[in-house]
C-alpha cells in the first residue's frame, strides 16, 4: 500500500482508512491493486461501489460458477480481520494453449472492493495463489478467475467478522 | 435417592431399545444401580465426556427450555426440548431420564432424585465398565474440563489436570483450557514435541502457528483396543482465538479445516490401516453434523461444546454423531463391533450419572476433598436464600443471568447491560442457599472484569445481530456456539430465520424504543478487550449478600418470532 506513503499518512492510518489492502505472497504472481485503485486509494473515504468495480475490470462479461474448479481457501470467521489469510487454487491446465490468465480476490463491503489481482503465465506451472487481505466487516469474498481465452469462473464464500467473544 | 419401582420401570422400557432383556428390567426395578446396565457389544468400547466444566462434585443442571434450529433443523433432534424431546425419544415424564435430559419439573424431579456427576462418582462408573470390559475400552475427554469452578481457576487448571489423570482419561482435546493461556496448556498437556503432565495424549489437528501453519499438537493417535485398531483425531473448539480474548493464543490459527480431517483419515486408513476412524470434537453438533456429511470414512464423532445431551447416536451416512451432554451429567459408552476394517455393529446408551446411586470412588473422592480443603471456608459462605429456580442454560435469558445482570446495572448505574449466553452455571433449587462457589461456577473466567462504557443505540443493535448470526446463521459452520447474549434493562424481539442485520427489532430500553444516534450508558463483563472494573464475581456476591432472598420468575423480555 504504498499510496499511503503519498498522502503523508502513516501507513496503518492509510489502512485504517482504505480498509483493503492486498499483500502479496504467490507463486509466480504478480500482485497488484486493480487499475483504477490507487487513485481511488489518494482520494481516502471514497468508495467505489461493487458494482462499479466489476463492471470496470470485467465489463459486462458473464461469470461462471467456479466451485467445480476453484478452491477458495479462507476463514469463515475471520481470527483478525486486519489480516485474513486467502488461498486460491485452480484447478485447470496451465499449458500455452490453456491457462489461468488471472486471479483476482474481490471483497464486495470494502472501499475498494477489487482487492488484488495476480497475474500467470504458463510458467507459472500452476494456478495458485495466496495473501493476506483486510476486512472491515463481514463480507462476501470472491474469487475471480480469468482464463486465457477470456472465459470468468467466479466462487464467492461469506467472510464473518464478528464481535465475538460468547462461545458456550 | 428417592426412585420408585414404577419411574424405574418406565425409565427401563425406554432403556430395553438399549438393548436390555426383560429380565434384566425386572432385576433392574430392585436395585436402582441397575439404570447403568449394559448388554455388552463387539470388541471395542468407547467412553466419552465433555464439557464437565469443573464439576468435582454433583450438581443440579436444567436442561435448557427454549433451544431453537433454523431452517430444516428445526423440530429435530437436537433442537428438541422439554416434551417434544420426551416424545422424540420415547421417555417417560418423571422418570430418571427427564430429570437428567429436560427442564421439565425440575425442582420436584431435582428433590426426587438428587444430584448428578461428580468426578467420584464418574470414576466409579468409568473403574466399573473397565472391570467389565478388560483391553477393550478407551476414555475419552471432549475438553472444557478445566475451566467452570473457583478452584479451576485459582489452580489455573492443576486440580481438573488432576481429576482428569485420576479418571484415567486416554485422550483429550480442548477449548476453554486455553483460557488459561497457551504456555499454560502446554505445561499441562504437552505439544507436538511431548512433555505436559498429562497421563495421556492431547489432540487438536486444527491448532497450528499462524504463518508456517505447522500443527501446536499431535493431531491424530492410534490405539490397540480389543484387537483392533482404532484412529482417533482431536478437534479443538475451532473458534478459540475469536471467543475468547485473542491474547491466550495469540499466534496461533484454529477453524475447522475439515480438508485435513479427511486427509488425517485416508492417512490413517491407508498408512497406518486402522480398523475405526473416531473424531473427538469440540465443534458443537451442529457442525459436527455437517462435517459427517462432508468428510468420508469417519465412523465416530464424539462430540461436546454445544452441551447436548442425546440419547442416541445421529446417524449422517455411515458416521455415528454422538453428544455426551455436560457438567459430568454424563458418561457417554458406545460398544462396537469392529471386523475387517469397518464398524458393523454397535449399542450406545448415554449414562445418567446419578450420584445416588453410585458410590464414590475412594481415591477420586481423596483428590476432590484435598484440591478443596484450603478453599472450603469461602467457597462455603451463603451469601443469600433462593426462592426461584435459578439457572442460565436456555437460548435466551435465565434466571441467575437476570441476578447477574440486575447486579451489573446497579453498580454502573447503567441503562442497559450485557452478559455472555455462556452454556455453562449451574442450577440452584428453591430454598437452596446460595454461595459464593455458586457464583463462580457462573463467571469463572481469566477475563471476568466488568466495564462500563457509553454505546450508541446502534452499536448495541449491532452487537446483538452479531451475536445472533453466531448463534443462528443457516450454515452451521459460521456458529460459535453458545447462546444469546444476555441482556439487562431492554426488551426486543427476535426472528431466528430472518438474516443478519433483520433478526433484531423492536428494542425497547426501560420501556422506550432504541434510537440509533442516542447515547446510552451500558455495562457488562467478560469484554475481549479492555475492562477496567472489579470483576463480576464480586459485584455479584454484594449484590446477593444484599438481597440477602432471591425471588426471581423469568422475565419476558425477548419475544420469539
Amino acid at each position: 500500500m504504498r499510496q499511503g506513503h503519498d498522502t503523508g499518512l502513516t501507513r496503518r492510518a492509510a489502512l485504517g482508512a482504505l480498509g483493503t489492502v492486498g499483500v502479496a505472497v504467490s507463486l509466480g504472481g504478480v500482485v497488484t491493486l486493480g487499475g483504477a485503485a490507487p487513485a481511488a486509494a489518494q482520494a481516502l473515504g471514497q468508495n467505489e461501489p461493487l458494482e462499479a468495480a466489476l463492471k470496470r475490470v470485467f465489463g459486462g462479461r458473464p461469470m461462471k460458477d467456479g466451485s467445480g474448479m476453484i478452491k477458495l481457501d479462507i476463514p469463515l470467521i475471520a481470527e483478525n480481520g486486519a489480516v485474513v489469510p486467502v488461498g486460491v487454487e485452480v484447478n485447470a491446465p496451465m499449458t500455452p494453449q490453456s491457462y489461468v490468465k488471472h486471479i483476482y480476490i474481490v471483497a464486495d463491503k470494502n472501499r475498494i472492493p477489487i482487492v488484488t489481482r495476480v497475474a500467470l503465465t504458463p510458467a507459472s506451472g500452476q494456478a495458485y495463489m495466496g495473501a493476506n487481505i483486510r476486512l472491515g466487516e463481514t463480507t462476501d469474498v470472491r474469487a475471480i478467475v480469468e482464463q486465457s481465452d477470456g472465459t470468468l469462473l467466479a466462487l464467492t464464500r461469506e467472510v464473518k467478522v464478528t464481535v465475538g467473544g460468547c462461545g458456550g | 435417592m428417592d426412585v420408585t419401582r414404577r419411574d424405574l420401570l418406565k425409565l427401563l422400557g425406554v432403556a430395553a431399545t438399549a438393548g436390555l432383556g426383560p429380565r434384566a428390567l425386572a432385576e433392574a426395578a430392585d436395585a436402582p444401580e441397575r439404570l447403568l446396565d449394559f448388554e455388552p457389544l463387539g470388541n471395542v468400547t468407547l467412553l466419552h465426556l465433555t464439557d464437565t466444566h469443573a464439576t468435582l462434585r454433583p450438581v443440579y443442571s436444567r436442561e435448557p427450555d427454549t433451544l431453537l434450529g433454523v431452517g430444516a433443523e428445526r423440530g429435530k433432534p437436537p433442537y428438541l426440548t422439554g416434551e417434544a424431546f420426551l416424545a422424540a425419544y420415547g421417555i417417560p415424564r418423571g422418570s430418571p431420564a427427564a430429570y437428567a435430559l429436560t427442564y421439565l419439573d425440575f425442582p420436584a424431579l431435582a428433590a426426587r432424585y438428587g444430584r448428578l456427576g461428580g468426578y467420584a462418582h464418574l470414576a466409579t462408573l468409568v473403574k466399573r465398565v473397565r472391570a467389565e470390559r478388560p483391553g477393550k475400552t478407551l476414555l475419552l475427554d471432549g475438553g472444557d474440563a478445566l475451566q467452570g469452578s473457583a478452584t479451576a481457576l485459582w489452580s489455573r487448571g492443576e486440580d481438573m489436570l488432576r481429576a482428569t489423570n485420576e479418571l484415567g482419561v486416554e485422550v483429550f482435546t480442548a477449548h476453554w483450557e486455553f483460557m488459561h493461556g497457551l504456555e499454560r496448556v502446554r505445561e499441562l498437556f504437552g505439544d507436538r514435541d511431548g512433555g505436559g503432565r498429562f497421563t495421556g495424549e492431547f489432540l487438536a489437528q486444527n491448532v497450528s502457528e499462524v504463518g508456517w501453519g505447522e500443527r501446536v499438537f499431535k493431531a491424530a493417535t492410534v490405539r490397540e483396543v480389543g484387537g483392533v485398531r482404532i484412529g482417533v483425531i482431536g478437534q479443538a473448539f475451532p473458534y478459540t482465538p475469536v471467543a475468547h480474548p485473542r491474547r491466550f493464543v495469540p499466534d496461533l490459527t484454529f477453524g475447522i479445516r475439515d480438508d485435513q480431517i479427511q486427509a488425517l483419515v485416508r492417512e490413517l486408513r491407508d498408512d497406518k490401516k486402522v480398523d475405526c476412524v473416531v473424531l473427538l470434537s469440540h465443534n458443537g453438533i451442529a457442525v459436527d453434523l455437517k462435517l459427517a456429511s462432508r468428510v468420508t470414512g469417519l465412523d465416530v464423532i464424539l462430540g461436546g461444546h454445544t452441551h447436548d445431551g442425546l440419547p442416541e447416536p445421529i446417524e449422517v451416512g455411515r458416521t455415528l454423531v454422538v453428544s455426551s451432554g455436560s457438567h459430568g451429567k454424563f458418561l457417554s459408552r458406545l460398544d462396537l463391533e469392529v471386523s475387517g476394517g469397518r464398524v458393523v455393529g454397535h449399542r450406545y446408551r448415554l449414562l445418567p450419572v446419578l450420584s445416588g446411586a453410585i458410590a464414590e470412588d475412594a481415591a477420586m473422592a481423596a483428590l476432590v476433598t484435598e484440591v478443596r480443603a484450603p478453599h472450603e471456608a469461602k467457597l462455603g459462605e451463603t451469601l443469600a436464600v433462593s426462592e426461584s429456580l435459578l439457572y442460565r442454560r436456555g437460548n435466551f435469558n435465565g434466571t441467575f443471568d437476570e441476578v447477574i445482570l440486575d447486579a451489573l446495572l446497579k453498580r454502573a448505574d447503567a441503562q442497559v447491560a450485557f452478559s455472555p449466553g455462556f452454556r455453562w452455571g449451574l442450577t440452584m433449587v428453591p430454598g437452596q442457599a446460595i454461595t459464593l462457589e455458586d457464583v463462580y461456577t457462573h463467571t469463572a473466567l481469566t477475563y471476568a472484569g466488568t466495564w462500563t462504557r457509553e454505546m450508541t443505540g446502534r452499536e448495541i443493535l449491532t452487537l446483538m445481530e452479531d451475536v445472533a448470526d453466531n448463534l443462528f446463521h443457516p450454515d452451521p459452520y459460521y456458529r460459535q456456539g453458545g447462546d444469546m447474549v444476555r441482556v439487562g434493562g431492554l426488551a426486543y424481539t427476535i426472528e431466528p430465520a430472518a438474516a443478519i442485520g433483520r433478526r433484531i427489532r423492536d428494542v425497547r430500553v426501560g420501556g422506550r424504543t432504541l434510537q440509533p444516534a442516542r447515547r446510552y450508558r451500558a455495562t457488562g463483563w467478560a469484554s475481549l478487550g479492555e475492562a477496567d472494573g472489579p470483576p463480576v464475581w464480586d459485584v455479584v456476591a454484594d449484590h446477593l449478600r444484599s438481597l440477602k432472598r432471591v425471588r426471581m420468575a423469568p422475565r419476558p423480555r425477548v419475544r420469539v418470532r
